[in-house]
């Protein structure tokens, strides 16, 4: 110690000027709630307490963005957009992903601009896409990769989809912008006096506006759902006070049809200020929970049934030691103690909050309720929006 | 601290100093350690070398009409780029020498005639710097690919900070300005992947440096690739990122400085010129220091270190010096550091008649006699100014300590002692109180010590029993500002060191270590390659690392890679990626209306006309 000490000393005697002073900003997220959904964003944006606000795998490496990152990525890709390609407030631009980072910043930076985003799932087929483009009629479209070989498969149903930005890269051939170039000529657009610019009219989007449009297909039909910035939030509170952020908390998100439920717990957990969420892609989502031991968890009701199925007591890459799991085998537990602690096993050990994208089978839902708090009020499609 | 109990204290350290050396100089020294960063074992005092020092001597220098015609010639392609490689382009001999009470360099081209300039207007001062200069570093190895500019090279040293300018664009048009920003006509500005093969590349030979990296410009917080260069160089493992700025994007975008701190930026390099809009207008802002104070206040409450960088005219602001460093230390809570820069006549200003060089022309030594009458004799130019390289001795025994294993050797700012000079002030947070340390601090036997302590380089024990023995013998608590004592000492470098000197507690203090440098770079009439082949502060391009004197000035490296490497004309870039704003033409900033209660004093002050002097002197 002392050792380390005097060099330190020494060293700081001769570089005490070049260099700072490990200042530690206190950050207090979430002192109030705002009323739109863009306000929520830019405090969240401005006060947190995490080391990134979206994970994301690429190959077996999680890489993180940071708040500073996704902030700045949004006013590019908003003043491109404003820009280069006129989306207006009130306007509409259509986003056909899976929940991505790219699918993130898009969204946000269209609703930013006080236009309505409108998520479709990427694996509708291409009339149910036309139609859905029909009457959506957005300024701008941006596609993921399959989503753009299902939108070329339209031919001469062609509806209206503006400019198309790629999510996933330039392809050659195609009509579709990279998304990277628009953050590149937004990176460049992006001075003092246009980011604040862009905030400012971000802050002047009022609760009333429509922030997001969604459209899903079941049974009943197909069903819009339409929600103004206020009404997000609102959501957001309601869900903020069944179940409060803490420090340190990591949210898993795991849903190929990018649902209503799944975008607002992605916007809940942006705007709590303390929660970073890793968002799925590709598989692997049973080995993700492990890895990751996520405090919050949304994913379709069968990722739940496969995490208990295949877990048992002890199996867990949690937070506990190895000698703690082999001291957990020499005490004896009930059947009932030992599902629980399957299902616990199986969602990653750290988890107290989940929700499903779709309907939890009443057997499942009842052992998982034992053990963590089951989000009552998922967002299905029909509520708050009519017929298409 | 009773002051005879210190007195005590510091006797009996010299006489176990005393008593130790009489043991350790007559046991044959132990042979230096090699840490892997290094080129060879640690360098004891006699293998330092030094260059060539006092007066009169020769060196070589350029022909400052000489230099712009190659220039010119090879940027229009009538002649190659190899002839500054592998030749002597503009290069002639140049006499140093003392005449009228100044120190002169003096040179004659045959074609061009004879050129004279001013180094010093205080021989007396500029010997004393020189003899307190510690050495230079290692000589570079295995940096072929990096260090290629022919009589530019640099040969030695690990460097202190690698700037890096991340694009020419600026928001503003200041004169001077050493790149010209915004008028060359093309746009010269990295892609985040050239950043980040410079900082490999920058780790890739021995010594190992443990640098800086200093983004500059332009205006780089206009390179769109600002906040992942400061987050790359973070995650390679650099000391500090820093950014050379006008301060405007965060004066005008709060948000952009706690997003810069969370990417990793520790310091701003900050253009201040003087603490009144006046004293700024020769930056064609009306009122840039209502900027600088909202600059000051966003990036401190993001918790960014704060060093203000004036560029020295004379007769244009060289008044401000005093109001400048007092501003400082009344900010030294948010501040650490103040840089004065004696203006160099390049990029715009290379055009200069020979009257107004000579009129504006300012030296390190002009700073320290403005600092000693502004202070009335506080800051003394001939005990207190030390120069930057004298620093090294702190390197060489943090290397010492710090064993064979690490992977990095410590910063190093060996550079030539007419390059820099500095010095160290402690003050008091709360009640403003400061000093020289020199006041009540040896450093010059302190250096002695340090040099006896690595050059004999015995075991950690002993090793530390002596440093600690140094250091008290050396600190006079009688000369020291009023609350200063030993413990309080202790307790500023134990904050530094998050509390590693007290077991983990770190009690809280008023006193802080500020730093007041002078950084004089060359221009063509001041040149001298002894100086840039030491150089600390490369410029880090796509064409190898340059000295900075090099780069800016000299045959003008800058002009040459920034032309090899632009990548658009101004007009195409406007055109393509849309234009920004530039704030010129002496019009006021529209800031946004915020409070600035800290900073309220001053502009409270200028607005009643008693913010000019700012020393408390009573003249207002």
């Amino acid at each position: 110690m002392m050792h380390l000490s005097v060099e330190s000393l020494l060293f700081v005697m001769y570089l005490d000027s070049l260099f700072a002073e490990n200042r530690t900003r206190q950050v207090t997220p979430l002192r109030s709630v705002p009323e739109t959904l863009n306000r929520l964003h830019a405090q969240a944006m401005r006060e947190h307490s995490r080391p990134s606000v979206l994970r994301f795998r690429e190959g077996a490496q999680w890489r993180d963005t940071p708040d500073w990152r996704l902030d700045r990525q949004v006013i590019r890709l908003g003043l491109y957009l404003r820009e280069r390609t006129g989306l207006e407030a009130g306007e509409r631009v259509a986003i056909i992903s899976e929940l991505t980072p790219e699918w993130f910043v898009a969204d946000l930076a269209a609703m930013n601009l006080g236009a309505a985003s409108a998520t479709l799932d990427p694996r509708l087929g291409p009339d149910q896409l036309a139609t859905a483009l029909e009457e959506i009629a957005p300024r701008v479209t941006f596609v993921s990769a399959a989503a753009q070989d299902t939108l070329e498969r339209l031919d001469g149903k062609a509806p209206r989809w503006g400019e198309l930005i790629s999510l996933d890269g330039p392809r050659p051939g195609t009509s579709a912008t990279a998304i990277g170039a628009c953050l590149d000529m937004g990176g460049t657009l992006d001075t003092p006096e246009r980011a604040q610019a862009f905030r400012a009219a971000a802050r002047a989007i009022g609760p009333e506006r429509i922030a997001l449009r969604h459209y899903a297909g079941d049974a009943a039909g197909w069903r819009r759902v339409e929600l103004t910035q206020g009404e997000i939030v609102e959501r957001l509170r309601a869900s903020w006070l069944r179940e409060p952020a803490r420090e340190g908390d990591v949210a898993y998100v795991s849903d190929p049809a990018a649902s209503l439920t799944a975008r607002l717990a992605v916007y809940g957990f942006m705007g709590d200020g303390y929660t970073a969420t890793a968002l799925a892609r590709g598989g692997g989502e049973v080995g993700d929970l492990a890895a990751l031991g996520p405090a919050k968890i949304v994913a379709p009701a069968a990722l739940f049934a496969e995490a208990a199925a295949g877990s048992r007591p002890g199996d867990g890459r949690g937070r506990s030691g190895e000698w703690l799991r082999r001291a957990a085998r020499l005490v004896p537990t009930g059947r009932a103690d030992g599902a629980a602690a399957a299902i616990r096993n199986g969602v990653g050990n750290r988890a107290r909050w989940i929700a499903t994208t779709d309907s939890l089978a009443s057997a499942l839902a009842g052992r998982l309720a034992d053990i963590v708090m089951v989000e009552p009020d998922r967002y299905e499609p029909g509520r708050g929006g009519g017929a298409v | 601290m009773n002051e005879l109990l210190a007195t005590t204290i510091r006797e009996l350290a010299g006489t176990g100093w005393q008593a130790f050396q009489a043991i350790n100089t007559r046991v044959p020294e132990r042979p230096s350690i090699q840490p892997g960063w290094a080129p060879g074992p640690l360098l004891k005092t006699r293998q330092r070398s030094k260059p060539p020092l006092g007066w009169p001597r020769q060196t070589d220098s350029l022909c400052p009409r000489c230099v712009v015609e190659t220039r010119t010639a090879i940027l229009s392609g009538h002649r190659d780029l190899a002839e500054l490689v592998n030749g002597h382009a503009g290069e002639i001999k140049a006499t140093i020498l003392e005449e009228n009470g100044r120190i002169l360099m003096r040179k004659t081209c045959p074609q061009h005639g004879t050129f004279e300039d001013t180094l010093s207007i205080d021989p007396e001062m500029h010997r004393i710097v020189e003899a307190r200069y510690y050495g230079r570093d290692f000589p570079t190895l295995g940096d072929e690919q990096i260090h290629r500019h022919g009589t530019s090279t640099i040969r030695y040293g690990r460097g202190a900070v690698l700037t890096i300018d991340l694009t020419n664009r600026c928001n503003m048009m200041c004169n001077p300005c050493f790149m010209d920003a915004n008028q060359v006509g093309y746009v010269h500005e990295l892609t985040l992947d050239e950043v980040k093969q410079i900082l490999d590349d920058s780790i890739s030979f021995k010594p190992r440096r443990q640098m800086s990296v200093q983004f500059s410009g332009g205006e780089p917080t206009m390179s769109p690739h600002f906040l992942e260069a400061c987050r790359y160089a973070k995650e390679l493992g650099y000391y500090g990122t820093q950014a050379a700025s006008n301060g405007l994007r965060f004066a005008l975008e709060p948000e952009f400085a706690f997003q810069a701190k969370e990417a990793g930026l520790d310091l701003v390099y900050f253009q201040f010129d003087g603490v009144t809009n006046a004293a700024n207008s020769h930056r064609h802002i009306s009122n840039l220091f209502d900027a600088k104070l909202m600059a000051i206040e966003n990036l401190a409450a993001a918790g960014i270190d704060i060093t203000p960088v004036t560029t020295v005219v004379n007769t244009v602001n060289d008044a401000q010096v005093g109001p400048i460093l007092q501003f400082m230390i009344d900010n030294c809570e948010r501040m650490s550091a103040v840089s004065f820069q004696p203006v160099s006549f390049t990029g715009r200003d290379e055009d200069i008649s020979d009257a107004d060089r000579h009129r504006q022309r300012y030296t390190i030594s002009h700073l320290a006699h403005e600092l000693k009458r502004h202070f009335a004799g506080k800051i003394d130019p001939y005990r207190d100014w030390y120069p930057l390289g004298s620093l090294g001795a702190f390197t060489w025994l943090a290397d010492h300590l710090r064993g064979p294993e690490v992977q990095y050797g410590g910063l190093s700012c060996s550079c030539h002692p007419n390059c820099g000079s500095s010095v160290f002030l402690i003050a008091n947070k709360r009640t403003k109180a400061w000093a020289p340390v020199t006041q009540f601090f040896n450093v010059d036997r302190f250096v002695e010590d340090v040099a006896v302590i690595c050059d004999t380089a015995r075991g950690p024990a002993a090793t530390l029993t002596q440093i600690a023995l140094s250091l008290l013998r050396n600190f006079d608590q009688r000369k020291a500002p009023g609350g200063l004592s030993v413990v309080d000492l202790l307790k500023v470098f134990n904050k530094k060191t998050s509390g590693a000197l007290m077991a983990g507690r770190r009690p809280s203090t008023d006193w802080k270590l500020l730093w007041v440098g002078g950084m004089w770079f060359q221009d063509l009439w001041t040149y001298d390659f002894r100086r840039t082949e030491m150089c600390v502060i490369p410029y880090a391009t796509q064409e190898g690392e340059i000295s900075f004197c090099a780069y800016n000035t000299g045959v003008g490296w800058r002009q040459i890679v920034e032309n090899m490497h632009m990548v658009a004309s101004t007009k195409d870039w406007f055109q393509q990626r849309g234009r920004h704003k530039i704030y010129a033409g002496n019009r006021p900033m529209d800031l946004p209306s915020r409070s600035l209660p800290v900073m309220g004093a001053y502009q409270t002050a200028e607005s009643n006309g008693h913010a000019a002097c700012g020393s408390g002197c009573g003249c207002h």
